[in-house]
């Protein structure tokens, strides 16, 4: 069986693992959604 | 002669907040270090922003509105290209928080139909909508919708979405 190592960047501020990359959820970014679940279509 | 309107805003992202008044009394987090009197190019605010940590790191309302753009994106809960949308989420925010209003006044059904009167009308010309009310017990709530590019007050602040 292989082995899969996946390597993390962990924030040291919010003890969460972090992508490398700082991408914001689509969650209230994309145009016409809201973080609550409702969607507003545009 | 007449001097032509700004430009509509591309979008407006939109911010809530619920917390404890005390915190929202603490304004030491809610302003950049810096006191911005002119406009600035937008990589001048992108280096007061992260020329303060506590800042950019807190979610309670900015003392000036349009502040908020310079917050990172992950702090908007919502984003809409079009004004009446922009409004109905705000008519929802209220909806849902107005159980918790503290005072008869803010739940006054006819008042809260004025108020967003109102915000229709700001969206309708590109303006900022902010709300605020003291909650039962010892919170408070903000519910804020920021035109972005280009917004009115501050025109040369930056998408926080790139």
């Amino acid at each position: 069986m292989r082995l899969q190592h996946v390597v993390v960047r962990q924030d040291p501020e919010d003890g969460d693992t972090m992508p490398d990359t700082d991408a914001p959820s689509p969650s209230g970014r994309t145009p016409g959604d809201s973080d609550d679940g409702r969607q507003y279509a545009n | 002669m007449t001097v032509p309107p700004p430009p509509m805003p591309s979008h407006w992202h939109c911010y809530r907040w619920t917390g404890e008044r005390r915190t929202y009394d603490d304004e030491s987090a809610r302003r950049p270090p810096h006191l911005v009197v002119a406009d600035i190019p937008p990589q001048e605010w992108t280096r007061i922003a992260a020329a303060s940590p506590a800042f950019m790191a807190s979610d309670v309302p900015p003392l000036e509105v349009p502040h908020w753009l310079l917050r990172p994106a992950r702090m908007i809960k919502a984003t809409f290209e079009a004004p009446d949308k922009a409004a109905a989420w705000y008519r929802d925010q209220v909806g849902d928080l107005s159980r918790s209003f503290l005072t008869d006044h803010d739940n006054d059904s006819s008042r809260q139909a004025e108020r967003f009167a109102a915000a229709d009308d700001r969206l309708g010309w590109g303006g900022d909508v902010v709300g605020g009310w003291y909650l039962r017990g010892t919170g408070f709530a903000s519910v804020q919708v920021i035109a972005c590019s280009a917004n009115r007050i501050r025109p040369t602040i930056p998408c926080p979405m790139g």
